[in-house]
């Protein structure tokens, strides 16, 4: 199982959703959430500065792409940029209800990005992920 | 009568009768007696015989009387010396023997006694004769045109000395006359000189025979010239050649001018011969005389020609009028004639003929000369020419030809017609006339560039009539070239778009007012359905979390049964709208080289899940084509719609089996899907099967767009898609693709 997800989406509903799907599929122990890039960043860089011990630093993040004050786009490069090298094991999932065609391929485009969701986050999603190459060592 | 009888009658001689008076009686010479009274005293026999009368007609007679009166002064001057002591003189005058005849006398005139001279006289009026002849011979030889000279033989007959030559000779050979003294003729022989010529001379002295020549001579300066000259032996009272006469002419000049007419006759008669021209000579029907050409034109050869009537080559209908023409000029009543005819040639042919004839005299006798000149070529092309110019002249398109300065020489009438200008306005004015600023910049740069290299231009012009209205024109225009490949003229050949730029114009506008709605559309989609999408979506995770087992009454668990089947409805059909959507939008997807069994398995691997909870059984055969070019996407959603439809219209119970085959026939692939499912009743469903939600069964989550996807993605793919299928037995989707 992994450790620590963080969920980042605008909708408070989604966010719920996606908690209790995640908690259902025993998927990670820990979920922690936010309603933007922003809030994302400031985690991030909370547990940075954590001593090294204590840090809780996501193994996944689920990735909303339209969202207010800091969309997904921006998040993405600021993490590829600042924090990518400090956290190299940590991958990003793209979840999303973009009907946008250009968004997936724009995503694919991001190397730290893992994967491309459509919302909503189903059981066979995580499923997927959980027999993946990447993370079927967390699920014996 | 003895005229010695009167003599002494009344004079005694001086010399008695002794031997003295025999001499004096018997002499041939003249002898007379004259006193110092200037009387004859005595004439002798001689005397008499040769002046004529007697004695006494002489007898005491001034003999001063008898002398001619231009010889008197001299004969008294000579007198004088006798007078003056002198015992003997000489002299010759003219002495009147007969009333009106004088004759020259050469007289030796003694003092015989004191009183009495006696005169000797000899007549010698021949020699005077012989010398005046001479002088006027030598005058005329002086002053000849032809050059003469006079030689003196040899003994051994070779080459004699000149001794005399004329001016006219010193000028021909440019030797002064004294310079040519004592030479020999042969000096003006040369390298050029014929050497039988030389021989020939060379004969004619020994035998002493005359002889013409003509060969070429040399001047004293080394120039050539052509002698024409005549050696005449001259004999003495002996018969022995003591000289030769020789008369010279230059005939350069005649040589040069008779080799130039022959050299022309020759010239003209290949010109006659080798014209391209027809020529004849006609008399009396036949033909005396016709060129290669006429005998070409004719068909046959100038032998048969000569055999056959004038008027068997002319064509039937024009036999009268050309005997007449020729009758006429025969006659004389017309001395020139210039008509058409037309002849039969020999293969049967009818040629037009232009005749020019006129009338001559041949041997006596009236003929006609003329030319013809083969012109069925060139009146079927004036026929080709007043076609075309017709053409031109009735055509639509406006035509402009100008010269290579651009300067307009023709416009036809639909060029007026649009331009509003007149054939006379325009003419002689440069088309640049028409020109406005709304031509697109540079046309008319690149249209002098590809005119002078030769090519044809093709654009279109904003122009401006006469009355200043603009009009578009499309324009193709091009360099004349002849036959020779020099360019003669341009030519414009122009139609008239203006309409349609306009509806072109408007066409444009319209198309870009539809692309902004359409655009605004889009956007609004993409809108509506991420709105629509993004609530749908936390619906749909409710529903997953939902766990009805908790839940005893039997209405709720029916309602929220109800709730997650539209939920689930509601979001398939969004999802179709969204992929129909993306398709429209993605026309512009490149083709490339694209793998089946690759495709395939993108698509197992997406479809893995249904694959494995439907049991589905999919065999494949790719070998016979493996791959083609295609729209990777495209190919992809027709493998996943073709897969899911035969998993979802499966007979129930029984697992779906597919079969997915490539084959090639000729530069098309076919891909086929065949299943075991439902089936269905084409002869119910075919019209409606692939439109836009259309169902045909009453499964749950049919929602009738996968069809429509796949026959627009296969229509994208230059292919056609047909169905055969049967109920509860199966369906087999055919695609062919060109390649």
């Amino acid at each position: 199982m992994l450790k620590q997800v963080l969920l980042v989406d605008d909708d408070d509903v989604t966010l719920m959703i996606c908690k209790l799907r995640l908690k259902k599929s025993n998927f990670c122990e820990e979920v922690t959430t936010g309603e933007n890039g922003e809030d994302a960043v400031q985690f991030i860089e909370e547990q940075i500065a954590m001593p090294a011990g204590q840090r809780q630093l996501p193994e996944l993040i689920f990735l909303d792409l339209n969202m207010p004050i800091m969309d997904g786009w921006t998040f993405l490069e600021i993490f590829e940029s600042k924090y990518l090298e400090m956290m190299p094991n940590t991958k990003i999932a793209i979840l999303s209800s973009s009907v946008d065609p250009l968004d997936e391929d724009r995503a694919a485009t991001h190397p730290c990005v893992m994967g491309f969701i459509n919302k909503p986050l189903t059981e066979m999603n995580l499923k997927s992920l959980m027999e993946s190459d990447l993370y079927k060592k967390f699920y014996p | 009568m003895n005229p010695a009888i009167d003599i002494h009658n009344n004079y005694s001689l001086p010399f008695g009768q002794g031997p003295m008076m025999r001499m004096f009686e018997k002499s041939v010479d003249l002898q007379c007696i004259i006193g110092l009274d200037g009387c004859f005293k005595l004439v002798n026999p001689a005397f008499l015989k040769h002046m004529g009368g007697f004695q006494s007609d002489w007898e005491n007679k001034q003999w001063i009387n008898f002398i001619h009166p231009e010889d008197v002064t001299t004969t008294i001057d000579a007198e004088r010396n006798l007078i003056n002591g002198e015992d003997h003189i000489s002299f010759d005058n003219r002495i009147l023997f007969s009333p009106y005849k004088y004759t020259w006398i050469h007289w030796d005139a003694y003092v015989f006694s004191e009183i009495d001279r006696i005169y000797i006289g000899r007549d010698i009026e021949q020699e005077k004769e012989a010398e005046i002849n001479y002088k006027v011979y030598k005058k005329i030889i002086d002053s000849s045109f032809e050059g003469v000279i006079i030689a003196e033989s040899k003994t051994d007959k070779s080459m004699p000395d000149i001794i005399y030559s004329n001016d006219a000779f010193a000028k021909i050979i440019g030797y002064s006359k004294e310079e040519l003294i004592g030479r020999q003729p042969n000096i003006m022989a040369g390298a050029e000189t014929n050497l039988n010529d030389l021989i020939g001379i060379g004969e004619c002295l020994q035998k002493e025979e005359p002889g013409i020549f003509e060969l070429i001579n040399y001047k004293k300066n080394g120039d050539k010239f052509w002698s024409h000259f005549s050696l005449t032996p001259i004999f003495d009272e002996h018969h022995t050649c003591t000289h030769w006469v020789s008369s010279t002419k230059d005939i350069s000049e005649e040589k040069r001018q008779k080799n130039s007419l022959i050299e022309s006759e020759n010239k003209f008669r290949n010109l006659v011969q080798n014209s391209s021209v027809g020529i004849y000579i006609l008399m009396r029907n036949k033909f005396l005389f016709v060129n290669h050409a006429f005998a070409a034109i004719m068909g046959y050869s100038t032998v048969e020609i000569y055999a056959m009537q004038q008027d068997s080559l002319v064509h039937p209908d024009d036999k009268e009028r050309v005997n007449k023409k020729i009758e006429e000029r025969l006659a004389g009543r017309e001395q020139e004639e210039h008509y058409e005819m037309r002849i039969i040639s020999r293969i049967g042919e009818i040629r037009t003929l232009e005749i020019h004839g006129s009338r001559t005299i041949h041997n006596g006798e009236p003929a006609i000369i003329g030319t013809a000149i083969d012109i069925t070529e060139r009146n079927i092309s004036k026929e080709k020419i007043l076609q075309f110019s017709r053409a031109i002249e009735q055509s639509e398109a406006s035509i402009v030809i100008t010269n290579l300065e651009g300067t307009i020489e023709y416009v036809n009438p639909a060029f007026c017609r649009i331009s509003g200008y007149s054939k006379e306005e325009a003419i002689g004015q440069n088309p640049r006339i028409l020109k406005t600023s709304h031509t697109e910049s540079g046309t008319h740069e690149k249209l002098w560039n590809y005119l002078s290299d030769g090519v044809s231009w093709k654009g279109i012009f904003c122009n401006q009539k006469k009355n200043g209205e603009l009009y578009w024109e499309q324009a193709v225009i091009s360099p004349v070239i002849n036959e020779q490949g020099i360019k003669t003229n341009y030519v414009a050949v122009k139609e008239d778009i203006t309409h349609r730029i306009q509806l072109e114009k408007e066409k444009e506008k319209l198309i870009e007012e539809l692309s902004i709605s359409l655009n605004e559309l889009k956007q609004f989609s993409y809108i509506t359905s991420h709105n629509l999408r993004a609530p749908l979506t936390n619906l749909l995770g409710i529903i997953d979390l939902l766990d009805t087992s908790t839940i005893q009454d039997e209405t709720t668990l029916g309602l929220i049964a109800g709730f997650k089947r539209s939920t689930i409805k509601l979001n398939d059909t969004l999802q179709d709208l969204i992929k129909s959507l993306l398709l429209k939008d993605n026309q512009g997807m490149e083709f490339s080289r694209t793998n089946f069994a690759d495709i395939f398995d993108k698509i197992k691997l997406n479809l893995g899940h249904i694959i494995r909870t439907h049991k589905t059984i999919i065999e494949t055969n790719f070998g016979h084509a493996p791959e083609g070019m295609f729209i990777p996407a495209f190919m992809e959603s027709i493998f996943q719609n073709m897969i899911t439809n035969s998993i979802k219209y499966a007979q129930p119970g029984m697992p779906a089996k597919i079969e997915i085959i490539t084959e090639k026939m000729g530069n098309k692939i076919l891909l086929s899907f065949t299943d075991n499912g439902l089936g269905m009743d084409l002869d119910k469903v075919r019209d409606k099967l692939f439109g836009l939600y259309q169902k045909f069964h009453k499964n749950d989550d049919s929602k009738g767009i996968g069809l429509y996807l796949v026959k627009s993605h296969v229509h994208a793919m230059k292919g056609e898609i047909e169905v055969f299928s049967e109920p509860n037995k199966g369906t087999k989707f055919l695609m062919t693709f060109e390649q």
